[in-house]
């Protein structure tokens, strides 16, 4: 689990504070539903391609905030807090599904539909099919770094490792990314 | 080289194909409600579980002060006596209470002493038959023989004064009557103790002789060709006093006897670590003597040999000052 800078308990209040610090968090959980909800899906669906799950994890992230709102020293941190708890949920996700897959029987093979015929479905499933041939590190580096635009420090932070190591999972999921999507250009 | 610059991704294109990718993604309508009713959700279970948690915590911490508290008990356990006490122990009780209440020796047979004057007013307890056939059979039996009798709680200091035996920090009443040694303890019943047959008690000296706070007592028992020959008496129980057996096969003595051209000398002295045993022999009419100095120590089991033996040849000027008996004050 990763720490966002400024995350740290601070002492209990009492019923009065509570309930101000409730009535804070339900507030910031409506602006950062109304301002962030839709992207962090997004983000969610490139680290997990499963739209329900992704709503699942993004909306748990949410609530994970809400009820640590009293502890959260710098408020401004609130949306890096949330990005860090969808990647770390997304994670965890990621591996039951693994283990899930581990254990469940072979699938058909897929038979080919109509709408696989329209450009930006295709163009969206090379994507998303190129970016889960990648490793789990790569991948988020690529996510973190090129669609939620976050620098190299905040992802490093979002991911728990170094700034060097996200430079590196960067450059390597680029080129294997470039290698895979080829075709499509 | 080219061809591979040519078709590296930059990373503007992958923004563009990253976000194409999921614009047709658009999320449920439902997701805020979903999420209010995650949060109300988690609400009801937080007052609950912290409750139940801080139960279970304060159970825990409740039963570990409970497991770690240690016994209030400030009872001194002495081991188990064992059971072949040498000849001529013997224990008292009170006359009034009768031969059957006669302390904590109950394998002993009650029955008059033959003695007079003050002895007969205190029964003596015949000690167990057979040494052999009492012994436990393992060291371990001896520690922990149920109902041995024990030493009352020491209240005194370490090491204790004269004539402390029972170790309440007063000196306990020491009576010489002949064959036997009747102590009266401060707390507790008047003892009787037998002395060995032929020994007749002339003097005593009570030290403290392993540092246990319980005064030993000292008791000269006879004296035969210019030598003193000494028992040992140790507390070993309320009720309780026995005559150590000489273990160490080191008699207590003191004396200058003269066997033809051979002096022998032997002395001893009381320490707090044991009785410092003191045998000199010279062949050379009393010039010089080999002096060997060796330590017992008074144990449950008898007079035990401390340390190695040390020997040294010395004049007799420093030699025979210690053929005497040195034990604090004799009485």
């Amino acid at each position: 689990m990763t720490l966002v800078e400024g995350w740290r308990p601070v002492p209990a209040r009492s019923d009065a504070a509570r309930s101000a610090v409730a009535r804070d968090a339900d507030q910031a959980l409506t602006a950062l539903y109304s301002e962030h909800y839709r992207s962090l899906v997004r983000l969610a669906a490139l680290l997990l391609d499963d739209i329900g799950l992704c709503e699942e994890v993004v909306q748990d992230a949410y609530i994970r905030v809400h009820a640590a709102w009293g502890r959260l020293q710098d408020k401004d941190k609130a949306l890096a807090y949330l990005r860090q708890t969808v990647v770390n949920l997304a994670r965890s996700t990621l591996r039951r599904r693994l283990v899930a897959l581990k254990h469940a029987p072979k699938p058909m093979p897929d038979a080919a539909s109509a709408e696989e015929g329209a450009y930006s479905l295709v163009e969206r499933a090379a994507v998303v099919q190129a970016l889960r041939e990648l490793p789990r590190r790569q991948r988020e580096a690529v996510v973190l770094r090129y669609y939620a635009d976050m620098s190299e420090a905040d992802a490093a932070a979002v991911m728990g490792c170094s700034v060097g190591s996200v430079k590196a999972y960067t450059s390597r999921g680029l080129a294997a990314l470039s290698t895979k999507l080829a075709d499509l250009r | 080289m080219n061809g591979s610059e040519q078709s590296q991704l930059s990373p503007q294109e992958l923004s563009r194909l990253l976000h194409a990718a999921v614009d047709p993604v658009r999320p449920s309508p439902e997701g805020y409600q979903r999420i209010k009713a995650g949060v109300e959700r988690r609400g009801r279970w937080r007052v609950p579980l912290y409750a139940v948690g801080g139960a279970v915590l304060a159970g825990l911490v409740v039963l570990s002060v409970l497991l770690l508290r240690p016994a209030p008990s400030s009872q001194v356990v002495e081991p188990a006596v064992r059971p072949n006490l040498t000849d001529g122990t013997a224990t008292a009780s009170d006359p009034s209470a009768g031969p059957s209440a006669t302390g904590p020796t109950p394998r002993g047979t009650a029955g008059p002493s033959g003695g007079t004057g003050a002895s007969e007013s205190l029964p003596v307890v015949t000690p167990p038959l057979n040494s052999l056939t009492t012994r436990p059979s393992s060291p371990d039996a001896t520690r922990t023989e149920v109902g041995s009798p024990t030493r009352p709680p020491l209240t005194g200091a370490r090491p204790a004064i004269a004539g402390d035996v029972d170790g309440d920090g007063k000196a306990d009443t020491v009576r010489l009557n002949g064959t036997t040694v009747e102590v009266t303890p401060s707390r507790g019943q008047p003892v009787s103790v037998r002395l060995p047959d032929g020994a007749r008690a002339s003097r005593w000296a009570g030290f403290d002789l392993d540092d246990d706070g319980y005064s030993e007592l000292v008791v000269q028992t006879g004296s035969s060709g210019g030598v003193d020959q000494y028992a040992v008496l140790r507390f070993m129980a309320a009720g309780y006093i026995s005559v150590l057996s000489d273990d160490a096969a080191q008699p207590v003595t003191a004396g200058t006897p003269t066997t033809g051209s051979s002096t022998t000398g032997t002395g001893f002295s009381c320490t707090t670590t044991g009785i410092r045993l003191v045998v000199g022999v010279s062949t050379d009419g009393g010039a010089n003597y080999d002096v060997t100095t060796t330590t017992v120590s008074p144990t449950i089991d008898g007079l035990a040999k401390v340390g190695t033996p040390t020997r040294a040849t010395l004049p007799a000027g420093s030699a025979t000052p210690s053929f005497t008996a040195s034990c604090g004050t004799w009485n």
